[in-house]
């Protein structure tokens, strides 16, 4: 008996703290300030969309709730951050005798330049990719 | 709507799981679920959910003529046909028309108008459950469902609707209307929803953006040796680790209201032959196939010509549920033609060499065989096995070197990741828990600390997923 109720808290530990993590998250963002735009991408952010018949028939209107969502969500400069930090740590770099320039920059930094079209694993940070076994 | 999103995980979920949860009969829990699985669906199709409950109903319906009718062969035999006649034909319309028409443009030099739906997500999953209901209860294997709202549920229940498994209704019937939802079994699902939301986002995403780098890179043509070996591998891991993620997902999210669906993968990648590929990859579609195609077919009863006309059938039907197009078609028949090989003496002759043979066989046929997969223009597919094969700046160019030394390490976690690594960690965890008598309290408590590294790792990876950097900010 006193076995199963220890077992009930180990399962009460990992739902409350699941459960509280996405609800307080969940309502943060209700109260957190809205930011208009964003330096280091240039752009302005996405507002909460109104909400029109025309755009909830073509779903046009969930799509923009979801780029709010997310344009908007609590913390996300540190989260972006923390992102990155994490996926360098994946990436070795390359040495430091090698320079890669985009295009038809010009060189001048040494021999071992090459020269790309596009930087591999250098591109825009991912774009939310769909799955590929949907439907 | 996806599981991997912001908007699913901090708004949907946690909502969905106390309005649920705050009902306590499972009959009310039923009409919460319906209700959040019908906004589930509609979120992102907020026209064809029309379809998809049109389907339910017309199922439901043909389901109670076939009762009705149980004792009247033909009558019930006409119901059967006739459900599953108007729900491939859904299927055939929205998935396969513009194929075919396209196809007799090509073959005949007509100018037919080609029908271009959207396809609604999904379609393929829904339509071949309803089927299990009606072919099922047809067989005497299930018990009329009675209320339609009840046969929605089945059809809409928002983890398994959009990318599967494809859960049979003889597995949940029971479950739809008494089910016991444990402590335990909301912690399970806790832990394997996450696993599955980790694989997607940190892994197949990742994975993903190689392939963008490689496969989709616009520069196919131009691509060395090594940045074709790198891009298949890289799609070999970002289709296994997307798709079991979501089966993860899905696995999970059902055990936290209650349900439990059926394992879609076991460790697909550590298969030694393409039948044993096949029995732990995707499992709930090669079963369907099996017992409502194969079997009814005649199976392996009626000797080796028959068994391999059956075969051919199913793996093309296999390779033409994957998508309307002649590389889908073509990655099935590759199946059957290595299936057909093994059957008539390869699996055996496999069987007796060593381990690491099977091992390189099947690594080597499977990445070959996601080649056919991915590429659905024929002439990109053959550009591409030109360059794997006989690449022009031969297979160490600057472009490769780059990419290995950028996403080798990637690449080999990711193919750690792939092995049963995880569940060999846990059961050593366990055992180490009872050596020491840990109390369930610490290990729940590890356990929601893991929990919460895994969502934090998630939610920094989508919150990053929208971020489009302005060029000159890089430099």
């Amino acid at each position: 008996m006193r076995k199963n109720t220890k077992k009930k808290t180990g399962s009460i530990i990992v739902i409350a703290s699941f459960i509280f993590i996405l609800s307080v998250t969940g309502l943060l963002k209700l109260v957190w300030p809205e930011q208009r735009i964003s330096e280091a991408e240039a752009r302005t952010l996405a507002t909460m969309p109104s909400i029109s018949g025309e755009s909830l028939r073509d779903g046009s209107f969930p799509l923009a709730v979801e780029a709010y969502f997310t344009d908007q969500f609590p913390l996300r400069n540190t989260l972006i951050r923390f992102s990155d930090s994490m996926r360098n740590m994946l990436r070795i770099t390359i040495g430091d005798d090698v320079q890669i320039i985009q295009g038809n920059q010009d060189m001048g930094q040494g021999d071992s330049n090459v020269i790309l079209d596009e930087l591999p694993g250098d591109e825009p940070m991912g774009v939310g990719y769909t799955s590929p076994y949907v439907n | 709507m996806v599981f991997s999103s912001l908007i699913f995980l901090y708004a949907f979920l946690p909502l969905c799981l106390i309005f649920t949860h705050l009902a306590s009969k499972t009959r009310t829990q039923n009409y919460v679920l319906l209700a959040f699985s019908l906004f589930f669906y509609a979120w992102g199709e907020p026209f064809w959910v029309i379809l998809m409950i049109m389907t339910g109903v017309f199922i439901w319906l043909t389901g109670l003529a076939i009762d009705k009718h149980r004792a009247h062969k033909t009558k019930k035999k006409l119901y059967l046909t006739l459900a599953i006649i108007i729900a491939l034909s859904s299927l055939a319309v929205f998935k396969y028309a513009g194929f075919f028409f396209q196809n007799i443009n090509a073959v005949f030099g007509t100018n037919l108008s080609i029908p271009s739906f959207s396809l609604p997500i999904g379609i393929s999953f829904y339509t071949f459950q309803t089927l299990t209901y009606v072919i099922d209860l047809y067989r005497g294997h299930v018990k009329v469902q009675k209320s339609v709202l009840n046969l929605l549920l089945y059809e809409s229940l928002f983890p398994q609707l959009i990318a599967g498994p494809i859960v049979r209704y003889a597995d949940i019937d029971d479950q739809i209307n008494r089910r016991t939802i444990s402590l335990d079994g909301i912690r399970t699902g806790i832990g394997r929803f996450l696993a599955g939301l980790a694989k997607k986002v940190l892994i197949a995403n990742m994975a993903g953006e190689i392939v963008d780098l490689t496969l989709n890179s616009g520069h196919l043509a131009q691509l060395d040796g090594l940045e074709a070996i790198i891009g298949i591998l890289a799609y070999t891991f970002q289709i296994y680790f997307d798709f079991s993620g979501y089966s993860d997902m899905a696995i999970g999210l059902g055990h936290m209201f209650g349900f439990n669906f059926k394992e879609n993968f076991r460790h697909p990648y550590i298969a030694r032959s393409v039948t044993d590929f096949w029995r732990r990859w995707h499992i709930s579609l090669s079963t369907f196939f099996r017992d409502y195609v194969y079997i009814p077919l005649g199976g392996n009863r009626r000797g080796l010509p028959v068994q391999i006309r059956n075969m051919l059938i199913v793996w093309g039907l296999t390779g033409l549920w994957h998508g309307a197009s002649w590389n889908f078609i073509l990655w099935g028949l590759y199946y059957f033609l290595l299936l057909t090989v093994e059957k008539i003496g390869w699996l055996s002759a496999l069987e007796r060499l060593p381990k690491i043979v099977g091992h390189l066989y099947l690594a080597l046929v499977v990445i070959f065989g996601w080649a056919l997969f991915y590429f659905v223009d024929m002439s990109e597919l053959g550009i591409f096995l030109g360059r794997l094969f006989v690449p022009r700046s031969g297979y160490f160019g600057v472009r490769g070197v780059i990419m290995l030394k950028n996403h080798g390490l990637f690449l080999i976690l990711a193919a750690v990741a792939s092995l049963p690594v995880l569940p060999r960690i846990r059961a050593w965890l366990r055992s180490l828990a009872n050596r020491f008598s840990a109390s369930d309290t610490l290990i729940g408590g590890l356990q929601a600390a893991f929990n919460i590294i895994l969502l934090l790792l998630s939610t920094a990876s989508l919150a990053a997923s929208s971020f489009n950097p302005f060029l000159y900010f890089r430099f």
